[in-house]
């Protein structure tokens, strides 16, 4: 749903304009004015910068809420799902349920795992991560995804869970 | 003109907090060449076995973590033994007891093959299949030792200020707060003092989770209990780890209420703004630890939204007061360019970005995409090579240069800026392979991944070749400055 | 090891000890005749009588973990004790009048020499380290092993290599003056003795032979218990500096 690049611009965007004050603050380092002078201005800078911050964190984050993952928040927003996906993970393999699933409908993955902590994530045909969910043993975690685009999607184990970590790849099939 | 410090109390306490820092920076610097094998490993330049990539892996994050930590509380130890009769004793024992813990972790992960993850979330330790049980209670046993040697140290820092200022209500300035200034003002403590009270009143609370983490599993080990919940332990590992490594980066801030003001000419008081925001953090600070357990979604909705909330509302006094405080304490004030102050600044800079890297990685929906991608690794190592780090090594740098007499050189000017931008360039292309949705520990990465690993090789040089040098200048300081210590 | 003759040693120890100790408390400068000097003597003497007179000297030859916590007892609780108790003080004290004076002269004065350069604190842990190291080297353990006399002189050197080691922290004088030193001291000391714990505890074979061979007790397998061993050696063991460490530290 949401595109890691996107973060990235954003975090680079947000990332000049810090770097912006910041070298200007350096700039302005070198000249000298009485600390009389500077504290009452910061002072009333930093007061204005809270009456703007604390707004728009509230903002962003009652925003960020439609993008809440969890199965009855995702529900909500694309509808209940039309196929559930057992998946067991173990180490070091993964168990589906099936290995087939349509595109444009959303789909439940129930989760758990044996023995230690996993998590499964879904890697599109591109390489990007899409979606994720903890595999806890002893626990089942309901991940719902629509997937917008057909193809062939990895599955890759995201939580460190050994020596074959890394190994833990399976496929899934998007039609 | 250099910087001048203010004659400390105790010379002892000099000495030791120069045992502390100097250890921490030895570790560190192995524990850097660690973390070159491992970029080189991901690079695909020099593969490594994955049985010697997760050890490597696992002894370079709590190596790093220990190092980093114990560099920070002997730094503030300096400071605070300024103003405070500070028992060396005590300070002593929490060294001790502290890097005997950092031993177990080293032999359990080079000699017993424990490659569970500096995070040793349960149940890998006793499921690891390529380490035996004794090298995971070692490296337990370890962390409890780190543990109680933390536990000493915040008691000690705890003891001393309420004894000073007579009560926990006057070290915290609640009288002042509430009072929105008006009363209370004639004995405020100094910033670094309420700062370091802070760290010590929830560094308590972090170590009674790690405890309530470790105990059960070792009893699990015995075979006297069953197997602790996988929710509560998660639940319990990071409210201890994640808090444990958060505190860090405000042990460290201490260091720079003290030695900024040196640089800048001006004071850092205890003003409304600064106390209002350690409370705050002291309230903050246990709540974003719940940013760890996002995906875990049968953990209660309320408890992921308190992380966001915690993780949201940490940064404002952390950004308003301390690092804009520190800005607008340089703007204009003929700030003097040196090592320390550049490291400083270095670090002013880092913990604002890895701080926005963090904003958006603990919101939620992006966290969704982003969870053990490398864009977490990428913010933390800004938040310490960048943050806690930049600052302890500002000081470690300082002070030995106030002792020893040695004067400032432009040539260590360079050095500290090549770190600056050595390290700025490293943790870019760990963001970068998050964006590119790389997962962190992992020993193999796929050909697509390694151009990004191969591109931080560069920086890392970069960042080699400023460390070596300040570590080349720190050693030459090192002898006369403990010589001038115990005077 | 006989263990007649070690118990009379042992009791003609506490003996002397005692006698010493009541003639020097009846004494005006008798503040050196304190309780807890008597008590650790006395728990010392029990340590070591349980270490080399009970049923672990007994197994110690099966049981490479036994032989250690043998080991362990004598480095690490008698032999600090003992220091704290000030033996040689009140022994001289016990002796019968002609003999207290008697040694005397050159010899006791270059002992007293030697004695003073050995409790520097980076010979001691220097040369304790060195001690302890070698007789792990399998050739010489499993010669220890092997022969009484020679396991004799490894339980004599290495209760002396501890003497020495704690000697510069517990014994009299005090070498180890500021607290900085004493954390150098101890740190130094708990990671040499704590690495050469686990490289025992995580050897991929066994390392002497002499366990190799030695019938099987306690349903242990050779290797698992040499496993127990290096644990034994090194968890309880560097615990002890650490309780060292809070001991010994003085307020500064």
């Amino acid at each position: 749903m949401i595109d890691p690049k996107l973060v990235f611009g954003v975090l680079v965007a947000l990332g000049l304009v810090w770097t912006g004050v910041w070298g200007w603050i350096l700039v302005g380092s070198q000249q000298k004015a009485p600390d009389t002078e500077v504290g009452p201005k910061a002072a009333a800078l930093r007061r204005r910068l809270f009456y703007l911050f604390l707004p728009l964190a509230v903002v962003i984050f009652v925003a960020s809420m439609i993008w809440l993952p969890y199965p009855a928040a995702r529900a909500g927003i694309v509808g209940q799902p039309q196929l559930s996906v057992n998946v067991t993970a173990q180490q070091w393999s993964w168990t589906l349920g099936q290995t087939e699933v349509p595109s444009r409908v959303p789909v439940e993955f129930v989760v758990t795992a044996r023995d230690v902590n996993h998590s499964l994530s879904l890697y599109n045909p591109q390489g990007q991560l899409v979606a994720q969910v903890q595999a806890m043993p002893g626990y089942t975690n309901r991940l719902i995804h629509v997937f917008d685009q057909p193809g062939t999607y990895t599955i890759r184990c995201l939580e460190f869970c050994g020596i074959a970590h890394h190994d833990m790849v399976a496929r899934l099939t998007v039609k | 003109m250099t910087a001048r410090i203010s004659q400390p109390a105790n010379g002892a306490v000099l000495r030791l907090a120069l045992v502390y820092m100097a250890t921490g920076f030895v570790v560190f610097l192995l524990m850097g060449l660690l973390g070159l094998l491992m970029r080189l490993d991901h690079g695909g330049i020099l593969v490594l076995s994955a049985d010697w990539f997760y050890r490597i892996m696992t002894l370079h994050g709590s190596g790093m973590v220990a190092a980093s930590l114990l560099a920070a509380m002997g730094g503030l130890a300096a400071v605070l033994g300024q103003t405070l009769r500070l028992s060396t004793r005590w300070l002593a024992t929490a060294f001790v007891v502290y890097f005997l813990g950092a031993g177990f972790v080293i032999i359990a992960t080079l000699l017993g093959g424990f490659g569970g993850g500096w995070t040793a979330l349960h149940q890998l330790p006793f499921k690891g299949f390529t380490w035996g049980l004794w090298a995971a209670l070692a490296m337990l046993v370890g962390y409890l030792f780190v543990a109680v040697g933390f536990l000493i140290y915040c008691w000690l820092v705890l003891y001393t200020t309420v004894k000073r200022y007579g009560g926990l209500h006057r070290v915290l300035a609640w009288r002042y707060l509430v009072s929105g200034g008006r009363q209370g003002a004639d004995s405020l403590p100094g910033p670094s003092e309420i700062a370091a009270s802070v760290v010590a009143i929830v560094g308590t609370v972090a170590v009674l989770a790690g405890a309530a983490y470790l105990v059960p599993l070792f009893g699990e080990a015995a075979g006297l209990v069953g197997s602790l919940d996988a929710l509560v332990a998660k639940n319990l590992l990071f409210l201890f780890g994640h808090t444990l490594v958060n505190l860090n980066i405000y042990l460290a801030a201490g260091l720079v209420y003290a030695t900024l003001p040196l640089y800048t000419g001006r004071e850092w008081k205890t003003t409304w703004p600064v106390t209002l925001a350690l409370n705050l953090v002291l309230l903050l600070v246990l709540l974003p630890y719940f940013h760890h357990l996002y995906q875990d979604f049968v953990q209660a909705l309320p408890l992921h939204i308190l992380g966001q909330i915690g993780s949201y509302g940490v940064a404002l006094p952390a950004f308003l007061v301390t690092i804009f405080g520190g800005l607008s304490m340089i703007y204009r004030s003929g700030f003097r360019w040196s090592v320390p102050s550049i490291l400083m600044v270095a670090g002013l800079w880092g913990w604002t970005f890895g701080g926005l890297g963090a904003l958006l990685d603990s919101t939620i929906g992006i966290n969704q995409v982003m969870h053990n991608t490398l864009w977490v690794p990428a913010h933390f190592h800004t938040y310490y090579l960048l943050g806690a780090l930049a600052f302890a090594w500002a000081y470690l740098y300082h002070l030995l240069g106030e002792l020893s007499g040695a004067s400032e050189s432009r040539l260590g000017s360079l050095a500290a800026w090549l770190y600056g931008i050595g390290g700025a360039g490293f943790i870019l292309t760990f963001f970068v392979s998050g964006a590119a949705s790389v997962p962190r520990r992992y020993a193999v990465h796929i050909p697509e991944w390694q151009v990004y690993a191969q591109a931080s090789v560069p920086f890392v040089l970069v960042l080699m070749l400023g460390i070596g040098w300040l570590a080349v200048a720190m050693l030459g300081r090192f002898a006369q400055a403990w010589q001038k210590a115990g005077a | 090891m006989d263990r007649w003759g070690i118990g009379i040693a042992l009791l003609a120890g506490v003996w002397l000890y005692t006698a010493g100790w009541a003639r020097a408390r009846q004494r005006a400068d008798g503040s050196l005749a304190t309780r807890k000097r008597l008590l650790a003597y006395v728990t010392a003497t029990a340590v070591i009588a349980i270490a080399l007179m009970s049923a672990i000297d007994t197994f110690q030859s099966r049981l490479f973990s036994i032989h250690m916590l043998q080991h362990m007892l004598l480095v690490y609780l008698a032999a600090p004790l003992l220091l704290l108790s000030r033996p040689a003080t009140f022994w001289r004290q016990g002796l019968p009048a002609g003999l207290r004076t008697w040694p005397t002269g050159v010899r006791e004065w270059r002992a007293a020499e030697v004695l003073s350069h050995l409790a520097r604190p980076a010979v001691a842990l220097g040369l304790s380290t060195v001690i302890l190291w070698l007789w792990h080297i399998p050739t010489a353990y499993d010669l220890a092993l092997e022969n009484d006399v020679v396991h004799a002189l490894e339980h004599l050197t290495f209760f002396g290599a501890f003497l020495l080691y704690w000697w510069p922290l517990i014994g009299s004088p005090s070498r180890l003056t500021t607290n900085a030193a004493r954390t150098v001291y101890l740190a130094g000391g708990g990671a040499q003795s704590g690495f050469l714990g686990g490289i025992i505890t995580f050897s991929p074979r066994v390392l002497y032979t002499h366990y190799l061979n030695a019938p099987r007790t306690g349903g242990l397998s050779a290797l698992a218990d040499q496993q127990l061993a290096g644990v034994v050696m090194w968890f309880p063991g560097v615990l002890i500096y650490g309780l060292a460490a809070a001991l010994t530290m003085t307020g500064e």
